[in-house]
């Protein structure tokens, strides 16, 4: 009989998260006819993020495309996904991929199938022009920044000051001067209109994104061998488009608001490195805290 | 019976001072923060974090004694179409239905709470909340309220009466 | 019609139990195990409500409801409110209804500063509520104002609801959140225009009772010694948010203890009043946020159960017409806001509208605001409705949620005609973002 999964996205359907998680299910269930068919039960307004770790977990759903980063409490060794700049495709030739996927198996009772829209990272956002250190380094000591708990440590390590409030705050935080600066992706950053406010980007960017397409590994072994084949056939394709298709809307957004004024600052040398060391360093030592068991291993996989 | 559900009362109202507590401490976390930050030291962003977490202490920690003082709101219009008879019956039936609902979704609590007990498991925000201390509130909620309810099953008071007087002050 | 069983075993449970009897959160928990069982995973969809319970209540954005609670209740109950309803009088003089006008500008000005709507709610009814009814005013008097002020914090920028909407239907935000700003104005005019014809109809409804006769220069005292440091008290919650002091949300904590510092200057302070303004606070802060819990859960199981998109689909898909179409999403999201909150409505809703918006060529900000404003409705509509519970939890043990529900039915209507008059006159939205 022919295979059914019910999946669940992280993003409200209209976000480019959410459409690039469709058109991965459109070319499965075009494929897939008469053998596997995925049916989207919705987003956010199905199972909240913070919930779909376990929804997964538990079989509640069968398949979720969400980051990494939303269930490090399930699977901390997930944070290898933003903290490394490999390539997916290269991840699955040097057997990283392997090695994530049993631990999450272990741990999540998941199956990862893609790395999705990997080919974009986070930027910093100020309201104000920032300034260089000698060695090239942003001074963040006049950075006030919205705390996320994915890089919150990054950047108090750097001098940054953190607040931690509410999505809906931060739109008059940044009209009123409470945050004068903000961490987050350039794609869906104009749709919070926070680009009136940080006029600055500054390069370069950190983390990437860590976006998953995994299901519930009881459900997986569970399919036929067919269904399998067809799901890794079209995982492994669209990982790499998805991940050209995000690089040229992550460079589209920033260069359509860099169209409408918004300047770019570049960190420089010893400077630059030293950015760039400490935002791989907060994932990492938070990984070996929280368990250090396959640390050694993953490092050598994820560069 | 009545001194049973007098310890039960008594243990309701103790959790519902410590959730007035956790408001005040409340206050007192979201107006240092702000301080620390405005004469630039550093924020208290663990506090915020501490913060929520009592939001739902308060929530849960109040519900049995918002059962005893007929705190939690309702509404009739299905009731009132009843007569006498039929609504001292219908009466009775709702209190069970909440010591039903609120024993189960108590124990589903419980064994939440068991499980995340024995995996370690925890939450991240700020800092790492260890989940068994997410579901204590819910379990310690759900289990008093049923007893509280247990009272109303048991003995001549009812929800549907409030009395003006055992709501002090508004 | 597959989602027609769902959607009416999940509306139809919650009706039932809650008609019957049962506390509207206790409804709720016995309609989403049911729902649970039958198209949520079972037993595992139940582990996975009281996980939520979490998650729906452990949220930042919740925070300001104690806080406000505990700001008016400490003012009412010290004594200082009294004292400022007494230099109202002196001010104003003997119109008829005065503190129901007093209630709605101030409503408005604090909606002006803050974007919560039940914290609104929360702080106007233990503020002024007590006092009204202790003057004799009908209930319609003190809580219509207060639940319609509440609704105000929506449309009035600043608004955490239409940030969400914005970014949500991908709506420039800045340009939605000032589409408010004429359309909040003339419903305030529009209330007030009310809270006269009441007057009017029914003088009984807002009794006069005598105000001594004064000089100017005792007026003006009574509105220094009175009024005056009550400035303070709003710099405390809204010139920190203007000043980037604090956010809206930290601004409720920053009124606590703005209220403390006015006692102590006032020597009312004592450590009996604070802990009965706690009790106050914890009471319907507890019984709204378990309510929060429960109701979040039947939102999303009304969703997985296919029964949101198929109901949104199906009203939406009789073939009326530009403005039939508007009238459909306005009636959806009014009958789905009888059961949900605002944010479910918003995430369930929007992904189904947005792409109709498109086809017909609406301006996406005019219809945002047309959005936002049916949203806000589902606040005062029974039988789910949050600030009918906040208010019913600051009111006179007895009232009953109807009595609630009736005052706040002419502010509801004046929101529909509102929403009608924006639907004829678009520019009445569009003006002022025209101008940025
Ligand atoms: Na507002
Ligand atoms: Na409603």
């Amino acid at each position: 009989a022919e295979d059914v999964i019910e999946a669940v996205h992280f993003t409200p359907t209209q976000v480019g998260f959410a459409q690039s998680f469709l058109k991965f299910v459109d070319r499965v269930n075009e494929r897939g006819k008469g053998v596997v068919q995925i049916n989207v039960r919705g987003g956010p307004e199905v199972v909240p993020n913070p919930q779909l770790g376990t929804a997964q977990q538990s079989g509640l759903i069968d398949m979720m495309n969400a980051p990494a980063g939303l269930y490090l409490e399930i699977v901390p060794e997930g944070e290898v996904f933003s903290a490394s700049a490999i390539k997916p495709w290269e991840a699955r030739e040097n057997g990283g991929w392997d090695a994530i996927d049993k631990i999450y198996q272990e741990k999540g009772n998941a199956k990862l199938l893609a790395h999705v829209d990997a080919g974009a990272g986070f930027w910093l956002w100020t309201v104000d022009e920032p300034k260089l250190t000698e060695d090239g380094l942003l001074d963040f000591s006049k950075l006030v920044i919205r705390a996320s708990p994915l890089y919150k440590q990054f950047f108090e390590s750097l001098g940054a000051q953190m607040i931690v409030q509410p999505a809906g705050d931060v739109y008059t935080s940044l009209e009123r001067g409470v945050i004068n600066a903000n961490a987050y992706p350039s794609i869906g950053y104009k749709a919070f209109g926070w680009d009136k406010f940080t006029r600055y980007r500054v390069e370069p960017g950190f983390f990437h994104l860590d976006v998953l397409i995994s299901m519930n590994l009881d459900k997986w072994n569970s399919l036929s061998d067919e269904s399998r084949k067809i799901l890794n056939e079209v995982a492994i394709e669209y990982e790499r488009e998805s991940y050209d298709a995000i690089a040229k809307e992550d460079e589209e957004s920033r260069a359509a608001m860099e169209a409408e004024g918004m300047k770019v600052v570049e960190m420089t040398g010893a400077g630059r490195d030293k950015f760039l060391a400490e935002a791989a360093k907060a994932s990492w030592d938070r990984m070996k805290d929280r368990d250090p068991t396959h640390v050694e291993e993953l490092r050598k996989l994820f560069p | 019976m009545t001194t049973f559900f007098d310890i039960v009362g008594r243990v309701s109202w103790l959790l519902a001072v410590v959730a007035k507590l956790l408001i005040g401490m409340l206050i007192l976390f979201v107006v240092s923060d702000v301080l620390a930050r405005n004469l630039g030291m550093r924020a208290l962003t663990w506090a915020i974090s501490a913060s929520e977490y009592s939001l739902l202490y308060i929530t849960f920690l109040s519900m049995p004694w918002l059962v005893r003082i007929k705190g939690h709101v309702f509404v009739v219009f299905l009731r009132g179409l009843l007569p006498p008879a039929g609504r001292a019956a219908l009466e009775k039936l709702v209190y069970l239905a909440c010591i039903v609902l609120c024993l189960y979704l108590g124990w589903i609590a419980a064994s939440s709470l068991s499980v995340a007990l024995a995996k370690g498991t925890y939450e991240t925000r700020t800092f790492d909340m260890p989940k068994w201390a997410v579901f204590l509130p819910i379990m310690l909620g759900f289990g008093l309220s049923a007893l509280e309810w247990l009272r109303y099953l048991l003995t001549p008071v009812s929800m549907y009466d409030i009395d003006p007087t055992e709501m002090e002050g508004m | 019609m597959d989602w027609l069983y769902p959607f009416a075993v999940l509306i139809g449970s919650i009706i039932t139990l809650m008609g019957l009897g049962l506390p509207v959160a206790f409804a709720f928990f016995a309609t989403n195990i049911l729902g649970a069982l039958l198209y949520f995973g079972g037993t595992r969809g139940i582990t996975q409500m009281v996980a939520n319970f979490n998650d729906a209540v452990a949220t930042y954005a919740l925070a300001p409801l104690p806080m406000f609670l505990v700001m008016g209740s400490l003012y009412f109950r010290s004594g200082l409110g009294e004292k400022v309803i007494h230099a109202l009088d002196l001010a104003i003089g003997n119109l008829r209804g005065r503190l129901s006008y007093v209630v709605l500008s101030a409503g408005a000005i604090f909606a002006a500063l803050s974007g919560s709507s039940l914290a609104n709610a929360g702080m106007m009814g233990s503020l002024m509520a007590p006092e009204m009814l202790k003057r004799k005013y009908k209930p319609h008097m003190a809580y219509g104002p207060i639940l319609g002020a509440g609704s105000l914090a929506v449309i009035i920028p600043p608004s955490a609801l239409g940030v969400l909407l914005g970014s949500l239907a991908q709506i420039d935000v800045g340009a939605l959140l000032i589409a408010g700003v004429l359309p909040g104005l003339l419903l305030v005019s529009m209330y007030a225009v009310l809270i006269w014809v009441q007057t009017r109809i029914d003088p009984e409804a807002a009794p006069q009772y005598p105000v001594p006769q004064v000089t100017g220069r005792e007026k003006l005292k009574a509105v220094l010694v009175n009024i005056i440091p009550m400035g303070f008290l709003v710099f405390m919650v809204v010139g920190t948010i203007i000043l980037g002091i604090a956010t809206p949300t930290e601004s409720a904590g920053l009124g606590c203890a703005g209220v403390v510092l006015l006692l102590m200057v006032y020597r009312k302070f004592s450590f009996s009043v604070l802990w009965k303004s706690l009790d106050d606070a914890m009471k319907v802060t507890a019984m709204t946020f378990l309510i929060i819990s429960a109701s979040m859960t039947f939102s999303q199981i009304f969703a997985f159960s296919g029964a949101s998109n198929g109901f949104i689909q199906y009203i939406t898909g009789f073939d009326l017409g530009p403005h039939g179409i508007v009238l459909m999403m306005v009636v959806t999201v009014l009958i789905l806001g009888m059961f949900m909150d605002q944010v479910s409505m918003m995430l369930i809703t929007l992904p189904l509208f947005m792409p109709i918006a498109s086809q017909y060529g609406f301006d996406t900000v005019w219809l945002g605001l047309i959005l936002l404003l049916a949203y806000e409705v589902g606040f005062t509509t029974p039988p789910f409705g949050m600030l009918l519970f906040v208010v019913l939890g600051v009111a006179e043990p007895g009232t009953s949620l109807k009595t609630i529900a009736m005052s706040a039915l002419p502010y509801v209507l004046l929101t529909l005609v509102l929403i009608v008059i924006i639907v004829i006159f678009p520019q009445l939205a569009l003006f002022l973002p025209s101008l940025i």
